[in-house]
């Protein structure tokens, strides 16, 4: 720990809001610090007469020249340069220079900022990060700052400053860089010593730089930054300022519910504070009247916060879709919020496998949630999961969202059944979710339609219909867009080894596969092959149900012993 | 309860109570709907969750019965009260408007997780 007494000296710029700047003013000046006071020329008069009058009783508070300051503009650097040369001038025992706006909060005592500045003598808090390397920067311009020309206000004449910008990416206009600086870019609130902003201030080539940077795009970033480089032996990069911004580049406003976070932070100084919130200017600086911490700044809790609600706001919460959320199609970051899945055929030929699937692994186990007739909640509630009814009407006004309020409202994982009798608006929307575990016996149908009864005619007609749709629901799932877990297998298939492929699907359903063994009553399928070979000679062609034989007199595992599972 | 299967003309449940006005802006159906059409452009697209909150309407109270008789003998609502005529129809057979999926209402935070509201890009 060094001896070497520390006195902070702080630049305060300002430009409205000059009541709480002067408050601010004060508790800097009582905290022991001197403080420079730069009013931006175009406040109102009376307004700077009273933050002068208020503040008249403490010597250590100056106010320098005043210059009329635009954002993104060299004005600011020219008050800050004003500014910090006044404390160096006056206050000789001033040994650091901090610089604030009149919106930042000091969150510790400033006998804190000097104890820590005390444990790392000559160090210079100044982020500083190379042009090239700069990541942060919301609008694209990095390195471009440097090297382009920028005669027009960004704020009052955008048109006029994209324009040119254009203009002379196009004539491919580049500055020349002044020799022995390398652009450095960071945040515009720091803190210097007096040796490292003393040689900044007094280089011999100020006039040379200050003419280069007057033209330099938001100046205040990269003036003090590019040539504490050149002057500083002792370089943190890092800034003793909490300052965060959003997704879109503006700053965070800190609320009075911010209180115990910004406590937590440890932070020094925090911008921005709202205006109104009275009990953040009331509660900080805090700190041990007692004794000087040095303690670090603590981010982690902050960053995460502030972090999620960044992610918040550009990516949002999967599945969900609300008053203020409403992704357009492929734009959901996440079309639903978990795992689900869909069981096609399977009730075709296990009339009982509801309750069957049900009681083997840890879901709602529904019916035909998309039937056109309704919905089938499981135990065929009227109202399901989320509250959502089992009106059919309801359902359709917007299947997106019924789906996705299902998954994202229920406890449980949701399984349900479908087939090609039901709607098929969402068969796109299961096909690119990551979510979906999709899992077919295709031709299914055809084992109801077998039992059905029904003349043989009307038959072949719903066959006809069913067919096309669950071959276009085929082609969905084969598609190069999907994203679904899907597992397919055509009636003849199944019927071989059912044990095994449904064990395979508790498994996956986190269920133990071993509880397949024990099989629910399964439909009969003697007599598909003739059944089949009848559709054919009346003029269909079934492609989904796999390898039937034509003549089949016999039980159903003879038509089956010939097939070899793949 | 009401509209079951008549969607389309159930009342709206989303509002927009609070712009910054300027002239040449009117609402159009109460603070349900604004012109220009942009305006009513307060949702994400792309994903992301802007700022939303949720107004406790406490409509279907004790005395609503006597408040549905009474605004369909004003007609003064939109669509010759249609809205109102439903309520009143619905609300004769004295309903139970509780089920198994109702919950307690707790805090804002039980509102955020339930996806009603949004605090967007606040931290």
């Amino acid at each position: 720990m060094s001896d070497a007494p520390v006195r902070l000296g702080v630049v305060m710029l300002c430009h409205d809001d000059l009541p709480i700047a002067a408050r601010m003013a004060r508790v800097w000046a009582e905290g022991g610090a001197a403080v420079a006071v730069h009013v931006d020329a175009k406040a109102p008069a009376e307004a700077v007469e009273t933050m002068r009058a208020g503040l008249a009783d403490l010597p250590q508070v100056l106010f320098s020249p005043r210059h009329p300051c635009e954002w993104g503009t060299f004005s600011l650097v020219r008050a800050t340069q004003d500014a910090a040369g006044l404390l160096l001038d006056r206050f000789e025992d001033v040994t650091h220079v901090l610089v604030v706006s009149g919106a930042c909060l000091p969150l510790r005592p400033v006998r804190d900022l000097c104890a820590y500045l005390a444990v790392h003598p000559g160090r210079d808090f100044i982020e500083s990060v190379t042009a090239e390397d700069v990541g942060w920067t919301v609008g694209g311009l990095n390195e471009e700052r440097f090297t382009l020309r920028f005669p027009f206000s960004f704020r009052r004449q955008r048109k006029l400053f994209d324009r040119y910008v254009a203009l002379q990416r196009r004539l491919k206009v580049r500055r020349r860089i002044p020799q022995g600086l390398v652009p450095h870019l960071g945040s515009q609130w720091w803190c210097l010593t007096r040796a490292t902003l003393r040689a900044i201030l007094t280089d011999p080539r100020r006039t040379e730089f200050d003419r280069y940077f007057n033209r330099v795009w938001i100046p205040d970033e990269s003036y003090f930054q590019t040539l504490a480089r050149r002057h500083s032996r002792n370089i943190e990069s890092r800034s003793l300022t909490l300052a965060k911004f959003d997704d879109q580049g503006k700053p965070y406003i800190f609320y009075d519910d911010h209180l115990e976070l910004l406590q937590q932070s440890r932070c020094f100084i925090a911008r921005k504070i709202w205006r109104g919130a009275g009990r953040l200017y009331a509660h900080f600086p805090q700190g041990d009247p007692a004794a000087a911490s040095v303690a670090e700044p603590r981010l982690s809790q902050l960053d995460r916060l502030l972090g999620q609600a960044v992610a918040r706001r550009r990516l949002g919460r999967p599945g969900l879709y609300m008053q203020s959320r409403f992704p357009l199609k492929d734009r959901e970051n996440g079309k639903t919020s978990a795992p689900y899945a869909v069981m096609q055929g399977f009730t075709d030929l296990f009339p009982g496998f509801e309750p069957w699937l049900a009681s083997r692994i840890d879901a709602d186990v529904h019916g035909h949630l998309f039937a056109l007739h309704g919905v089938e909640f499981a135990g065929r509630q009227p109202i399901g999961p989320g509250a959502l009814p089992d009106s059919a009407a309801l359902r359709d006004l917007d299947q997106r969202g019924f789906l996705a309020n299902l998954v994202r409202s229920a406890r449980r994982m949701q399984v349900w059944q479908f087939s090609p009798r039901d709607a098929q608006d969402m068969n796109w929307f299961l096909a690119t979710d990551p979510n979906a575990r999709i899992f077919v016996v295709t031709g299914a149908w055809a084992v109801p339609l077998l039992h059905s009864g029904m003349p043989f005619d009307d038959i072949r007609r719903v066959a006809v219909i069913l067919q096309r749709v669950e071959l276009a629901q085929m082609e969905v799932l084969n598609s190069v867009w999907l994203k679904a877990q899907t597992q397919i297998w055509d009636l003849a298939d199944f019927c071989a080894r059912p044990s095994a492929v449904l064990g395979g699907i508790l498994r996956r359903l986190g269920g133990a596969p071993e509880a397949a063994t024990d099989l629910p009553p399964m439909r009969d399928i003697a007599g598909m092959g003739r059944f089949l070979q009848r559709l054919r000679n009346a003029g269909l062609r079934p492609q989904l149900m796999g390898d039937f034989p034509a003549t089949d007199p016999d039980p159903p595992a003879a038509a089956v012993q010939g097939r070899t599972a793949p | 309860m009401f509209f079951a299967e008549d969607p389309e003309n159930a009342p709206a449940l989303n509002k927009i109570p609070l712009v910054r006005w300027q002239r040449g802006q009117v609402y159009v159906s109460s603070t349900h709907m604004l012109l220009p059409r942009s305006l009513n452009r307060v949702y994400d697209e792309n994903g992301g969750e802007k700022a939303s909150g949720c107004l406790l309407h406490a409509k279907f109270l004790s005395t609503f019965v006597e408040k549905s008789a009474e605004e369909l003998t004003r007609r003064q609502h939109y669509a010759d009260s249609q809205e109102y005529l439903a309520y009143h129809a619905g609300l004769r057979d004295d309903p139970d408007f509780w089920c198994e999926q109702s919950c307690e209402l707790q805090d804002w935070r039980q509102l955020e997780d339930l996806g009603l509201i949004s605090k967007g890009n606040w931290a």
